[in-house]
């Protein structure tokens, strides 16, 4: 009978990959096993159903904290990524010119010699620090792992920032609350949710704890029913399930908050035990050596009545209230933001205007409230071994710059790398290593980032895909995919509470000729020999993780209690996970890793960092506020505050400002290479496999545009041709562009189809933040003949 | 009575055709049979690769296939019907058009179904439709009313020709392979015209219900369904009207075609054209009738899901081709059967009555296939190079048979053209 | 008493992530169809989603939902089919043999849900998916017409491992592929004989409704209604 058979490995092969035919039964074998996902960051714990060896389908671990047992449609789709065609099945050396994507077979051996010999000769060379390793989507040890080896091989060159598309938001917690990570919201206990532009139920951190919060929020709760508002200036999908959704002129999100925040506290409907309790810089206060400075209060009561943020944000006097009241009124209520608020040129201070709400109504770090995802109690390693050249290759700076001005909170500046790599300042480049990062796709003006590539003389890429960075490389040392490799993962953040998960290989072997990066690092270093194999006592992967997680299992908490290491690594593999009871609500917010230990609305951080800049650079505090384009002055350059933003392109030439979006099957900017994903209906459109603009009905009629039609796009560095949707929830004075395609390669299913809109997007910064701006685009549009 | 010879020598030019082939008839046949195998090939590629190759999909699930079906089965009614009638009813002036009506018949009886074997996914087992018959579906009684009525119509055709194969078996010895089996002995005796007499009047009287029936089952594979202006109660003697309608005009373009090439006109006289074109009158004015009457109760009466369709056909996507029909079907027949049925007029006005009728099956088909009843779905449907392959392949495999048919048998049936003389001029 | 499948979707917890969609396309082996075959609509969703945007900015409305098939008390899809390649099993589903279907799809013309699929071409998938096939699922070949079954065949697995431990089946036992995945909850699935099953209780709440209702088809697929957030 069905699943009895054991005959499964006896079966010949047509029969193993055959459907039965019309009333016919075919006997086979089947077993489960578990794994981490990685479509998104959310991490949800897959189990996996495997048919004659084979995995067959997909669903959640029923107990995993982030998913309980369910799947998002791009976790649903993720066996188009084990058995893509078009994956890279061996290790390949370049044979022709660049980007011609003539390749031939090399093995393993043969590979893993050729890095090793040239990272061996920069050594030799003293110049250890010309290696740069850009890195994306990292996850679990992964990173720590990367790092490592930066360290001990003696580069100081490790971008490797996976948060590329939300840094505002990072950037803006920083300076609050001392962080670099995103905050969880609440489901089971939060009331209310004023959602700044988060694309809540498609594209945000964590994805699927949103999905799954959303029904709580809804209908979890037996007699509650939570209030969802979304500010946004597009109808987006969330802002259709929202209860309440208000239109805002682009960027001025911070205003908005602001404002709320004016009403909140001249009404003192404010926690003033938190306030008193847990925040720093809320009155006006007196510094040590006297100086009287500006407090959050008056600030927010002297410049961002609901009258003056009403016409800045375009939203009536009376909803600002309305929005205030509720805010403050339906406890606990929790304010959250996207990437639309954090990727503009003031957005830091918008962020931070965001976090000052939260801090007002004390929803941080309490039921129903914000919450900082837990790390597992993980071994920390022995710090890596350094020998001199790692020390000299160490000290020189950061090719990008990251920490100077003009970024000087950044800890990575990719956008910057085409600039300073073409100019060879301070220095040049010899080898480059890809590991989860397609810059060609996802960094703007891709074609200087080409001519950037170009100037590298050695490019490895670790993916095991063909995209676009990737047929530009040298070397490919293909990856696994997630079911292929052992890694641990933690969500980035998940649901709160400290919990890990496992992927471990579903098949006997990888499907093709692949090895995981972190194998094949660990090879490298012990080709390298000296401090750099010292630092790095492990055999594979399987040990590295062995080593971390034995810690856990003798602290004899969390979801996996047995009697030896073996077993709990056992049950690990098998549950896919393991997670600790609950979390510890209060505990983080005692002492936040600020100077005042606070949560601070007048940001020591920042203040103490230029301060130190200012020292360095011999330039005065005014001198560097210009510099990094702020327009505030004074103390209120560090407090939560409305900066305008930039745009580039006169209006009356690029009439329209460019926003870009994800939506669910594109939210992880992977997926166009899984025709599943491809022939999800955007839900507002209806369209499939394709890529569209949208714009307003009312100013497509003035300039001719029917729907349906072609269309140029045009901006200050780039143009495309694409398809003109009309939909009327587009802002009237703003262009909106899915993102996800474009791609030039990367599979049958992704290369020449759509358009990318990283190809129109300028280059303008939040400086202060580090990051590139996406919102700061104007375009034109006009019809195609 | 005149023997067998002087009935040849009277009606030769009825005869002629079967007696010599000229140029004019290989350049009609060649052509003809070239786009009905042309249509062969396009079914063997769809055969094999799947209705995919045509235009069809989701929600237009059925389209020229299903147009092509009702349009020629529509066509075949008049001829049994009209044929029977004016039998019944003793109208002398309708005999001349008797056999080339019935052969119409049979012959659009054969081109109708064959659409259902090239519309089915799987079309080797379209006989499975008798062997697993389900009777609560309306294709059953199609079914069942089709073969019932093509069987009716093939004994029509063949009993009202027996005496005329008799005269032929006489006439042309050396097809006499053909003719003889099929005279079944007929010579002429009183005791045969008696027994004719009686088969033909019964089969008169069996084909009227059995044809309306046809036509209404046809229209109840749509009627009785639940998209959008197709759940009718009017669409049975809708469709009935049409079909006739379409019929006629069928009929008349034949015999003008006929009259034209085998020089008939002194047994198709402008008189008999007259009659035919007051009758064809009638029918364009039941036709706009049931039109006007249904469009108007829709309109007037109807749910958010006919009006998506109603205003679909009036004004939006398919108004230009709601808007021709109505001017072939009506605008342009109506002044000619009024005031001019000359045999051009009728001429004119039979091509555009059958382009249009095709147009209005299309119309009543498609339209609520883009709008279905589940207001968020939408679609869109253009035919493809198979579907009109098909179309002018049966089309083309439709005259061919009637070119063949005139080489093989008189057009004209002799014997009651004889017999209506007689009667009209006796001794 | 014999089962009755029944299914409660909550569009007040549905996001429109059509995590449902791909789910179930990937249990029941529904090949993805191209943009080609998109663009002539012949995708097949045996789970599908429909949407429609109403309005002008800023009062802009959208509503959306997940549509597998009804299975229907009274399905018109059934009496039509002149082979009788779709019943209704004693069970509730509607069931499709697609040895007996010759294609002539009237029952696809007369869903007025329009959630029946036909095989316009034969399904392929490229090689490497093959191996990712669910080989409880029948292969359907060109020319025979397809549709949501409630996942019959977990239907199916599940009463025979109860048979086995000589017991009826429980609620929440049976999981349709759509229903497993679904993020927020949404969907439930159940027995609508049994009155303590969670469908048959929704199915039965203020805010349950059927689509298209009027026509007389009694679905067997109940949606709830979303709600709203009062101020008191």
């Amino acid at each position: 009978m069905l699943g009895a058979a054991t005959l499964g490995m006896a079966l010949p092969e047509e029969l193993l990959h055959a459907l039965p035919k019309e009333g016919e039964w075919i006997p086979y074998e089947e077993h489960w096993s578990s794994g981490v996902c990685l479509q998104c960051p959310s991490g949800c714990g897959l189990r996996i159903r495997s048919v004659n060896r084979w995995p067959v389908k997909l669903e959640g671990i029923k107990d995993y904290p982030v998913n309980k047992g369910r799947l998002c449609p791009k976790g649903q789709a993720g066996l188009q990524v084990l058995y893509d065609p078009d994956r890279i099945r061996h290790p390949l050396r370049r044979k022709g010119d660049r980007g011609k994507e003539e390749w031939e077979k090399i093995s393993w051996d043969e590979a893993i010699d050729l890095v090793t010999q040239r990272l061996k000769k920069l050594r030799q060379e003293e110049k250890s620090h010309q290696l740069l390793v850009l890195g994306g989507r990292y996850r679990g040890h992964m990173y720590n792992l990367m790092s490592r080896f930066m360290e001990a091989y003696g580069s100081p060159n490790h971008l490797g920032n996976s948060a590329r598309g939300s840094e505002g938001i990072l950037k803006g917690h920083l300076f609050t609350m001392g962080i670099r990570e995103f905050l969880s919201i609440h489901w089971e206990g939060v009331n209310y949710l004023l959602s700044f532009g988060s694309s809540l139920l498609e594209a945000s951190r964590s994805t699927m704890v949103n999905l799954r919060g959303y029904g709580l929020l809804r209908r979890g709760r037996p007699g509650m029913r939570g209030k969802l508002v979304q500010v946004e200036p597009r109808f987006s999908l969330t802002a259709s399930k929202a209860d309440q959704w208000i239109p805002i002129q682009p960027g001025t999100d911070g205003a908005l908050a602001l404002g709320i925040a004016h009403w909140i506290i001249k009404e003192k409907r404010y926690d003033q035990d938190f306030i008193s309790r847990y925040t720093f810089g809320f009155e006006d206060w007196k510094d040590s050596s006297g100086n009287s400075h500006l407090g959050f209060k008056t600030l927010a009561l002297k410049e961002y009545s609901p009258e003056q943020v009403s016409s800045i944000t375009g939203i009536p006097e009376e909803k600002i209230i309305q929005l205030a009241k509720e805010f403050s009124t339906h406890r606990p209520s929790v304010a959250v933001s996207g990437r639309g608020v954090g990727m503009q040129t003031n957005g830091v201070y918008s962020q931070m205007a965001i976090d000052s709400l939260n801090a007002l109504v004390g929803s941080i770090d309490r039921q129903g409230g914000l919450l900082l995802q837990r790390k597992a109690p993980f071994q920390t390693w022995l710090p890596p071994v350094k020998d001199s050249i790692a020390e000299k290759g160490l000290s020189r700076s950061r090719i990008d710059g990251a920490g100077k001005l003009p970024f000087p909170f950044a800890q990575e500046v990719p956008y910057i790398l085409p600039e300073k790599i073409t100019r060879g300042e301070p220095y040049p480049i010899d080898t480059l290593f890809l590991y989860y990062t397609n810059p060609l796709f996802s960094i703007p003006e891709s074609e200087k980032f080409k001519t950037t590539l170009e100037k590298i003389p050695f490019i490895v890429s670790f993916s095991p895909f063909m995209d676009e960075t990737t047929t530009f490389a040298d070397l490919v040392l293909p990856d696994g995919t997630y079911f292929e490799r052992w890694q641990d993962d933690y969500p980035e953040p998940g649901p709160g509470l400290s919990m890990f998960g496992l992927r471990s290989p579903v098949l006997e072997k990888p499907l093709y000729d692949v090895r995981e990066t972190g194998n094949v690092l660990i090879e490298i270093t012990k080709g390298l020999g000296g401090s750099v194999a010292k630092s790095f006592p492990w055999k594979d992967m399987t040990e590295v993780l062995r080593e971390s997680i034995r810690v856990v299992f003798k602290s004899k908490r969390g979801s996996i209690r047995t009697k030896d290491f073996d077993e709990f690594w056992k049950t690990l593999i098998e549950g896919g996970g393991w997670w600790d009871g609950a979390y510890p609500y209060g505990e983080w917010r005692k002492k936040f890793d600020t100077p005042s230990g606070r949560f601070e609305f007048y940001s020591q951080i920042m203040e103490h960092g230029l301060r130190q800049l200012s020292k360095d650079s011999s330039k005065n505090p005014e001198a560097i506020l210009k510099e990094l384009k702020i327009e505030a002055k004074g103390d209120k350059a560090f407090l939560p505050h409305f900066e305008k933003p930039r745009l580039i392109g006169e209006e009356k030439d690029y009439p329209f400002q460019l926003i870009h979006y994800k939506w669910m099957a594109t939210a992880e900017g992977r997926g166009a290479n899984q025709p599943y994903l491809q022939e999800t209906a955007a839900p507002h459109l209806q369209e499939r496999w394709n890529s569209w603009i949208e714009i307003h009905p009312d100013t497509a009629q003035t300039m001719g545009i029917k729907d349906g039609d072609s269309v140029w796009v045009e901006s200050k560095v780039g143009k495309v041709k694409t398809k003109a949707r009309l939909f009327p929830g587009t802002h009237p004075k703003c262009i909106h562009i899915p993102y996800g395609q474009g791609h030039r390669a990367y599979g049958q299913w992704a290369k020449g189809r759509g358009i990318n809109p990283n190809d129109l997007l300028v280059s303008d910064y939040d400086y202060l933040g580090g990051f590139l701006s996406h919102f700061s685009t104007r375009v034109k549009v006009y019809k195609a003949t | 009575m005149m023997d067998n010879e002087a009935i040849a020598r009277k009606y030769e030019k009825v005869i002629a055709p079967m007696t010599r082939t000229g140029w004019a008839f290989w350049a009609t046949a060649i052509p003809l049979a070239a786009i009905f195998l042309w249509s062969v090939l396009a079914f063997g590629w769809q055969y094999r690769f799947g209705l995919g190759e045509t235009g069809m999909g989701h929600p237009v699930s059925w389209a020229l296939y299903l147009v092509n079906f009702v349009f020629f089965i529509g066509i075949s009614h008049a001829g049994a019907l009209v044929s029977a009638v004016l039998r019944i009813t003793r109208a002398g002036w309708g005999t001349p058009f008797g056999r080339a009506a019935e052969a119409v018949t049979v012959f659009a009886l054969a081109a109708g179904p064959t659409n259902i074997l090239f519309d089915l996914g799987r079309s080797s087992r379209f006989y499975w439709v008798a062997l697993h018959a389900q009777f609560k579906s309306p294709l059953l009684w199609d079914f069942t009313c089709i073969m019932t009525y093509f069987t009716v119509s093939v004994v029509f055709l063949y009993v009202l020709m027996v005496p005329d194969i008799g005269l032929l078996r006489d006439r042309f010895p050396g097809r006499r392979w053909l003719y003889r089996p099929l005279s079944l002995g007929w010579t002429g005796t009183e005791k045969q015209w008696s027994a004719l007499g009686k088969a033909i009047g019964f089969l008169c009287i069996a084909v009227i219900p059995i044809a309306v029936s046809v036509h209404t089952v046809v229209s109840w594979v749509f009627g009785l369904q639940t998209q959008p202006m197709w759940f009718s109660t009017i669409f049975a003697p809708y469709f009935v009207v049409g079909a006739i309608y379409s019929g006629i005009a069928a009929i008349i373009l034949v015999t003008i075609a006929l009259r034209k090439v085998y020089q008939l006109e002194d047994y198709l006289k402008p008189y008999h054209y007259n009659n035919m074109g007051l009758l064809l009158l009638v029918f364009t004015l039941l036709w706009a009738y049931f039109t006007f009457a249904e469009h108007l109760t829709v309109g007037y009466a109807g749910g958010e899901a006919e009006h998506a369709v109603l205003w679909s056909k009036l004004t939006g996507k398919y108004a230009l081709l709601f808007w021709i029909m109505v001017v072939l079907c009506f605008v342009i027949p109506f002044p000619i059967l009024v005031f001019r049925r000359t045999l051009p007029g009728l001429l004119i006005a039979s091509i555009c009555i059958i382009i249009g009728m095709w147009i209005e099956r299309y119309t009543i088909i498609i339209p609520s296939f883009i709008e279905p009843r589940l207001s968020y779905v939408r679609g869109d449907y253009m035919p493809s190079w198979v579907e009109w392959s098909m179309t002018f392949g049966l089309a083309a495999g439709f005259a061919l048979a009637f070119v063949i048919f005139s080489k093989l048998f008189p057009v004209i049936s002799i014997w009651e053209v004889e017999k209506e003389e007689r009667e009209s001029n006796p001794r | 008493m014999m089962y009755r499948w029944g299914m409660v979707i909550d569009l007040d917890r549905c996001t429109g992530c059509q995590a449902c969609v791909v789910a179930c396309r990937q249990e029941n082996n529904v090949p993805f169809a191209g943009e080609d075959e998109v663009k002539l609509g012949r995708a097949k969703f045996w789970m599908n989603f429909i949407s429609e945007v109403k309005g002008s900015y800023p009062d802009v409305e959208m509503r959306f939902f997940p549509i597998p098939c009804m299975q229907c008390e009274h399905p018109p899809c059934t009496k039509v089919c002149p082979v009788e390649a779709t019943y209704k099993n004693p069970e509730g589903i509607v069931a499709q043999v697609y040895p007996r279907c010759i294609g002539v799809r009237m029952c696809i013309s007369n869903c007025p849900y329009t959630v029946r699929y036909f095989n316009w071409h034969a399904p392929t998938w490229p090689d490497d998916y093959k191996r990712g096939r669910n080989p409880d699922v029948y292969k359907r070949r060109k020319g025979v017409t397809e549709k949501c079954n409630f996942c019959i065949q977990r239907i199916r697995k599940a009463k025979w491992n109860a048979k086995r431990e000589k017991r009826k089946l429980r609620d929440g036992e049976v999981i349709p592929a759509c229903a497993q995945t679904c993020p927020s909850e949404a969907i439930s699935f159940g027995d609508l004989n049994d009155p303590k099953s969670r469908v048959s209780r929704l199915s039965k709440s203020r805010r349950a409704f059927r689509l298209l209702e009027d026509l007389g088809t009694d679905p067997k697929v109940y949606y709830l209604k979303e709600g709203e957030w009062h101020d008191g």
